[in-house]
């Protein structure tokens, strides 16, 4: 059953849009030249529960990173998503 | 099965995805103006999405697996960063004019809201841009991608492509051909003003005489008796676009030539 929501998905248990996620991922190992060491490139390999939220007409993809370690039958079954980032502005 | 219950079309999930992707770069290019020295873009995507794949209609749609439901299938998505060169070597220039009407101004009798959305979700947002679309890929590969009828497509360009009027003005000159000296210049302005041929424009069943046509903008030479009335445009078969106008007050004319 796909929910429908026509307000902030924040607020659909604290799950998240899937950029939000990625942003927050990406933000916590942003290449920072004053600290001497330099990220040029991030690799992530992590394990998902996605969700479809309907907000009006739009769909919005949940993703979130597994709230426990293992894994119940009440868990959403996890997806995993493979992201490679670079330095840099591709647009 | 509808969206609201069950599954969503797999196009439909890739533009969700996307969608969420464009955000993130987004927001971190914008962190990166707001004062980050450096920011990551995103190069490379993969998701290895559990989800139930199903055939409706011949639609597949998916439904990512909820709770308990381990037996689902995997579905495998590879995305890469394309640059904006990529994408404009890839991809036909429409051009819109700046003040042609929208798709729902032009056609939002003949299609209802979500027909007009799922067209600009594929890349469609002006009459011009439908036309090129219908030109170079065909009716059938516009349905595809919208999932709209053809022959509603169809009944939607026609209407579109009728002669619109936006305005009517009396021209300061006066042409340079002898037998329409002592006509006063017209000019109506609007869209679709002229397809493969000089349109027919009468004034109060009258037929007037066309200078010049353009789709833009047609400049008629008219007598005294045709400064008020119904106006009409025929640019073809059943194409025909009707207004009513008036000029106030009489201009003063000069020569064509003397004026651009």
């Amino acid at each position: 059953m796909m929910p429908r929501l026509d307000v902030n998905p924040r607020t659909m248990a604290q799950r998240q849009p899937l950029a939000e996620m990625l942003v927050d991922l990406i933000g916590a190992v942003s290449p920072d030249c004053k600290s001497g060491l330099r990220v040029t490139s991030v690799l992530l390999d992590l394990p998902v529960e996605i969700r479809l939220l309907q907000s009006g007409d739009e769909f919005i993809l949940l993703a979130d990173l597994p709230r426990w370690r293992w894994a119940t039958d009440f868990d959403e079954v996890r997806s995993r998503i493979n992201l490679e980032c670079r330095e840099g502005d591709f647009q | 099965m509808s969206d609201r219950e069950g599954g969503l079309p797999l196009e439909q999930f890739i533009q969700a995805l996307t969608s969420q992707l464009d955000r993130a770069q987004s927001t971190m290019a914008l962190k990166a103006r707001a004062g980050l020295p450096l920011t990551f873009a995103v190069k490379d995507l993969s998701l290895n999405l559990r989800t139930h794949v199903e055939m409706v209609d011949s639609v597949v749609r998916i439904r990512p697996a909820g709770p308990g439901e381990g037996d689902a299938s995997t579905l495998h998505l590879s995305l890469t960063t394309i640059t904006r060169p990529m994408i404009e070597e890839n991809t036909y220039a429409f051009a819109a004019a700046p003040d042609e009407p929208s798709l729902k101004e032009a056609v939002g009798k003949e299609m209802s809201e979500s027909d007009i959305r799922r067209l600009e979700w594929s890349g469609i947002h002006t009459v011009s841009q439908l036309r090129e679309a219908q030109k170079h890929g065909g009716e059938q590969a516009i349905e595809r991608a919208s999932d709209i009828p053809v022959m509603r497509l169809r009944a939607a360009l026609a209407r579109a492509s009728q002669p619109m009027m936006s305005g009517v003005f009396a021209l300061n000159v006066r042409s340079d051909e002898p037998e329409l000296a002592n006509a006063t210049l017209l000019r109506i302005q609007g869209h679709n003003l002229i397809l493969d041929e000089d349109p027919i424009v009468r004034i109060n069943g009258e037929s007037v005489p066309v200078v010049r046509a353009h789709p833009r903008e047609i400049v008629v030479a008219v007598q005294p008796h045709h400064l008020q009335g119904k106006l009409s445009v025929e640019t073809g078969p059943g194409a025909v676009g009707e207004r009513e106008f008036k000029i106030a007050g009489q201009p003063s004319p000069t020569h064509e030539g003397a004026q651009p």
